[in-house]
């Protein structure tokens, strides 16, 4: 679950976060300076909340002092967490109606928060997206109101270590023409060539995944109006798949698996060196070469060329949003205009939420890339020109699915379901959640 | 001092889980009937005192305790959630019986309670009896035996498990001395339900020592006279021990039973709160929780909380039922 | 350790005394067996203290007790490696007992006094209700409780854990207060009143001090509890400022997965060290607090 979630690594955060807040007096000075009407002033405090890595938050930190430098009068009190309880703390802030001013927002969550009337139609604060793509920006958009502004983008790849591929004496397929069926080949050959897992199965479970082998058959994961938009033979063929892939060796034994993910990203295997593959988005890049010491290959999704469309897609890594109880709208729109537009905010973020949405910076920066990010850069440039229409955008309830979806893989792995049952397990467990 | 306690306990299994007006009464009646000569006045300054001194628990017995209780009655037959909520009449209740997961979670918390009670009152018992024999050092095996019950709720103890059982944790190491390969058990789902079973009767420590206050409260004599007409060894723990500890043995039942169904922190803890893996931990409270307080269906989270205080209270009673073929409460009213 | 005292040598305790030879050696195997009943029951919590000492590769390797080299660094990395030291998140959780048992010792003590001496009316019917809500589950109750601070704007702050204590929620301390007023003599109460106390003055001057066994094992035992609750603290304190040692050690293990085994099990024995320290200390009041009332 853990090394799924688009926000990548796992957190150790710095000692600083908090007391920031306290350090910027609220001395309410040039305020009114520019106030552009609105009649009720805010207070001037925001609270800013995100999920990620320590780096991301030591840099997250730096925008924001960037940030007060240039903005007297207003105070943040930053909240950074880890993916997963980020969601639970969120959803506590917001029914005590405590919805941080700002926060970034998931795909999978966007529609929840809107639905609940906690975010803010983004429209009425006055942030500059004349630089964004417009496709992008579609993404964040409910019924014509914009509810998150995606901070980038992102794509889903495979990941393989080349010098264990080497050392099982095997050579990285064209992954344009691979299919799935090579893909287990593939990882079944790592798995009996050399002493490390040939895919550490981590990925099975993560909906977007499935969601690129549904496109690649012409279907897709969610439909505009918000019901299933795959046929159950689809999902049986994935988890046949996923079973192969086990009792090939291609992927470990099952409880292992369970344990890839307590893990955690830094000590999952392909992060350790004990297993050669596994799927991840590509702003994770980063982290996991980190931890691992040594440079990956990106492959691209197997089966692109093999159905009757390619699956693979881009999406937009988080958004920010901003509370709709905020307490200072104009406050909160500065900031997010600050975290998305300024030269300080970009240069610090760089890739790490995803390649930037407004396309001048990403110009910009493409440049300056740290290595890891240039490599995921490159690739969402490669696959760009192939890409199939956008999925649309996941319907409220999509937040349970992941955990919908890791127990069903779980019982399968454990042969407590078998393919078809855990098909119509997912269809039922899914259309109540979304319906 | 001991004395008291010791009778208390003997007393204790009528007077707690069903009280028809206990024990409380019982030392007052003399000094009343000795001062209700004096008047009125005395008596209502008693009462405007007892009301002052009762104030704190009356509110919270109000605000904390039956407020809520009534409040959650009512939510759980609406769709509350986030501030927001409408009355949908037995809507949750219906669901309940077409929710899987909730099928999975009273099943798992039963297995885990009827497994883990008996196995943890038997190390109980077993243990008490053996320390009841006064054998030098006993009070330091006492201690030993206790120490982890105080300790086996915390998260601490809950993350060592997760690394004793893990795959590569102590348990393994172990085996490994002797040839065998162990495996993942937290991360197996035929396993990880039994490793909280183990802890819950790691912590046997507590029932212990209330069987110990027990077995201290039996009369020497009837072992003595037991002994006169031959009784060995297992003779008398059946005819004499047994019998006379049966109140503690079901005072103990109830506690644990109740207990356990409330068990919390140990499966969130080794299961990053998903109650995984493949929901083989998703104990009741750890499912209310994901309701309540992740998803926000607090209205559906409260009638599982009924359904947790209904499952709770019929085990209590039957408990009570059951208890008249086999509780021995002798003759020592 | 031998901090219990035998006030009285039980019965049986003079049968197995009187020693012959097969005496001798039966009494060996008892021993013998609860010696190794105890290790196994011990042994993992001193192979976490120990694995507390471990560089991390030998916590997965090697079931022994022995470090190959101490390494306090895991006490050090663990200290530092939340959001904030350790120290804070040991405050927040001695905040919260010093509130607990403030309130425990108060408000349970009024209450036990109120049953055990007063007379008013329906005061069986209220006793009943107070053994009642002992066994209530606290899942029943903690949704609405939780929307109801939430609307005082009490969730993440300490209120919601400590205003409950003020309001003897914990009927448990109730139950063993009263037990223990009803075995002091009345006589002390009437001879009070003669010298011209008021129940104030009785409850006080007389009770309170003689309560002090009883007032000891409701201090412990609110430390113990307030210092092991994981639930309520994981529902009502969020805010990384107010976070507590449990809740903290539940961050640790999800955010650094197993990384650092070494510093999470350091920064558990440091959990665990005041518990252990209040079982040395105070274990009499322990043994007799569950002996009294059954409970934990």
């Amino acid at each position: 679950m853990k090394s799924n979630n688009p926000s990548g690594v796992s957190r150790r955060t710095l000692a600083k976060a908090g007391i920031f807040g306290a350090a910027a007096a609220p001395l309410l000075a040039a305020c009114g300076s520019d106030d552009n009407g609105g009649g009720d002033a805010g207070d001037g405090e925001l609270d800013l909340w995100w999920w990620g890595s320590d780096a991301r938050h030591e840099y997250t930190q730096q925008i924001v002092e960037a940030f007060l430098a240039q903005n007297e009068g207003i105070t943040i009190k930053p909240s950074p967490a880890d993916f997963a309880g980020y969601w639970d703390a969120l959803n506590v802030s917001v029914s005590g109606n405590n919805t941080p001013d700002v926060m970034q927002q998931d795909e999978k969550y966007l529609r929840d928060y809107a639905d609940k009337n906690a975010l803010l139609p983004l429209e009425e604060l006055d942030i500059d997206l004349s630089n964004m793509d417009e496709g992008t920006l579609a993404t964040g958009q409910l019924d014509g109101q914009t509810y998150g502004i995606p901070t980038g983008v992102n794509a889903i790849a495979l990941l393989v270590n080349p010098g264990l591929v080497e050392a099982a004496g095997l050579t990285i397929p064209d992954d344009t023409t691979w299919t799935w069926a090579d893909f287990l080949q593939f990882t079944a050959d790592l798995s009996a060539g050399g002493d490390a897992i040939g895919n550490s199965g981590v990925s099975f479970n993560n909906e977007s995944l499935f969601a690129v082998f549904a496109r690649q058959k012409g279907e897709n994961l969610y439909t505009p109006e918000g019901g299933l938009g795959f046929s159950e033979s689809t999902m049986t063929e994935w988890w046949e798949l996923v079973l192969e892939a086990r009792d090939s060796g291609a992927t470990p034994e099952a409880s292992k698996v369970v344990e890839g993910y307590a893990a955690g990203q830094d000590q999952a295997p392909l992060s350790t060196g004990t297993g050669v593959t596994e799927f991840y988005w590509t702003n994770q890049i980063g982290g996991i070469q980190a931890a691992l010491g040594s440079d990956l290959t990106l492959l691209r999704v197997p089966g692109e060329s093999e159905g009757v469309q390619p699956g693979m897609f881009l999406k937009s890594a988080m958004y920010w949003s901003v509370a709709r109880t905020t307490s200072d709208k104009e406050a909160a729109g500065k900031l997010v205009d600050f975290l998305l537009n300024s030269d300080e905010s970009i240069d610090l973020t760089l890739g790490d939420r995803g390649l930037p949405s407004n396309l001048a910076q990403r110009e910009r920066i493409l440049p300056n890339l740290p290595a890891d990010q240039q490599l995921g850069a490159d690739f969402i440039a490669a696959i760009t020109p192939d890409l199939a229409e956008a999925p649309p955008v996941p319907p409220v309830g999509a937040g349970a699915v992941a955990d919908v979806m890791l127990g069903i893989y779980e019982s399968l792995l454990f042969d407590q379901i078998t393919p078809a049952e855990a098909s119509a397990s997912f269809i039922e467990q899914v259309s109540a959640e979304i319906g | 001092m001991t004395d008291n306690d010791v009778a208390v306990v003997r007393t204790k299994p009528r007077s707690s889980g069903a009280p028809p007006e206990p024990a409380a009464d019982a030392p007052a009646p003399k000094p009343e009937r000795a001062k209700r000569g004096i008047g009125t006045t005395i008596r209502s300054r008693e009462r405007w005192a007892a009301l002052s001194f009762m104030s704190p628990w009356f509110l919270g017995l109000l605000a904390i305790t039956v407020g809520p209780m009534v409040a959650s009655f009512y939510l759980s037959f609406t769709d509350y959630s986030l501030g927001v909520g409408e009355w949908i009449g037995t809507e949750n209740y219906e669901r309940m019986l077409d929710d899987p997961r909730l099928a999975q979670s009273v099943k798992v918390t039963a297995i885990y309670t009827f497994v883990s009670v008996p196995l943890q009152l038997a190390a109980a018992l077993g243990l008490a009896l053996l320390l009841d024999r006064g054998l030098r050092g006993m009070s330091f095996y006492r201690s030993v035996f206790y120490l982890p019950s105080l300790l086996g709720a915390s998260v601490a103890i809950a993350i060592m498990w997760r690394q004793v059982f893990g795959s590569e944790g102590l348990v393994n190491q172990v085996l490994a001395l002797f040839g065998i390969q162990g495996q993942g058990w937290v991360s197996h789902p035929d396993y990880a339900l039994g490793t909280l079973i183990i802890l819950n009767v790691w912590t046997f420590g507590s029932p212990m020592i209330i069987f110990l206050a027990g077995l201290r409260q039996i009369p020497a004599m009837y072992y003595e006279a037991a002994k006169v007409d031959g009784a060995g060894v297992i003779r008398r723990f059946v005819n004499v021990t047994l019998p006379l500890l049966t109140p503690i043995i079901f005072f103990n039942l109830v506690l644990q039973i109740i207990n356990s169904f409330q068990s919390f922190t140990q499966a969130f803890i080794v299961s990053s709160g998903k109650g995984g893996p493949a929901d083989s931990t998703l104990f009741l409270t750890l499912y209310l929780y994901d309701q309540g307080f992740t998803k926000f269906n607090m209205g559906y989270a409260s009638a599982i909380a009924w359904l947790l205080l209904a499952i709770i209270a019929i085990f209590t009673a039957l408990n009570f039922l059951m208890s008249k073929f086999w509780v021995f409460y002798g003759d020592n009213d | 350790m031998a901090t219990m005292t035998e006030t009285k040598a039980p019965a049986p305790a003079r049968r197995a005394q009187s020693g012959t030879a097969a005496v001798g050696a039966r009494r060996f195997v008892f021993h013998l067996l609860l010696t190794i009943a105890a290790m196994i029951m011990i042994y993992p919590l001193l192979w976490m203290l120990s694995a507390s000492f471990k560089p991390i590769d030998e916590i997965f390797s090697d079931p022994g007790l022995i470090p190959s080299s101490f390494q306090w660094s895991n006490y050090t990395e663990g200290w530092t490696t939340l959001p904030h030291p350790f120290h804070k998140y040991i405050f927040n959780s001695m905040i919260l007992v010093a509130g607990s048992i403030v309130g425990n010792l108060v408000s349970c003590s009024m209450a036990a006094y109120a049953f055990a001496r007063l007379r008013f009316p329906g005061r069986g019917a209220f006793f009943a209700i107070m053994l009642g809500t002992i066994m209530l589950p606290i899942h029943v109750v903690i949704i609405p409780q939780y929307i109801l601070f939430n609307n005082l704007g009490w969730v993440d702050t300490f209120w919601p854990l400590i205003v409950p204590k003020l309001l003897a929620t914990d009927a448990f301390f109730i139950f063993l207060m009263v037990q223990f007023i009803r075995g002091l003599p009345r006589e002390l109460d009437e001879a009070a009143s003669i010298d011209g106390c008021g129940y104030w003055g009785t409850y006080l001057r007389i009770i309170m001090p003689l309560c002090m066994p009883a007032l000891a094992t409701t201090a412990i035992f609110t430390f113990i509890w307030t210092w092991n609750d994981f639930y309520s603290q994981l529902i009502y304190l969020r805010d990384v400022d107010l976070q507590t040692v449990p809740l903290a050690l539940r961050l640790f293990m999800d955010s650094t997965g197993q990384t650092s085994w070494g510093a999470l099990f350091a920064m558990s024995i440091v959990a665990l060290g005041p518990i252990f320290g209040f079982f040395l200390v105070g274990q009499r009041y322990l043994v007799r607090g569950i002996a009294t009332t059954g409970i934990k």
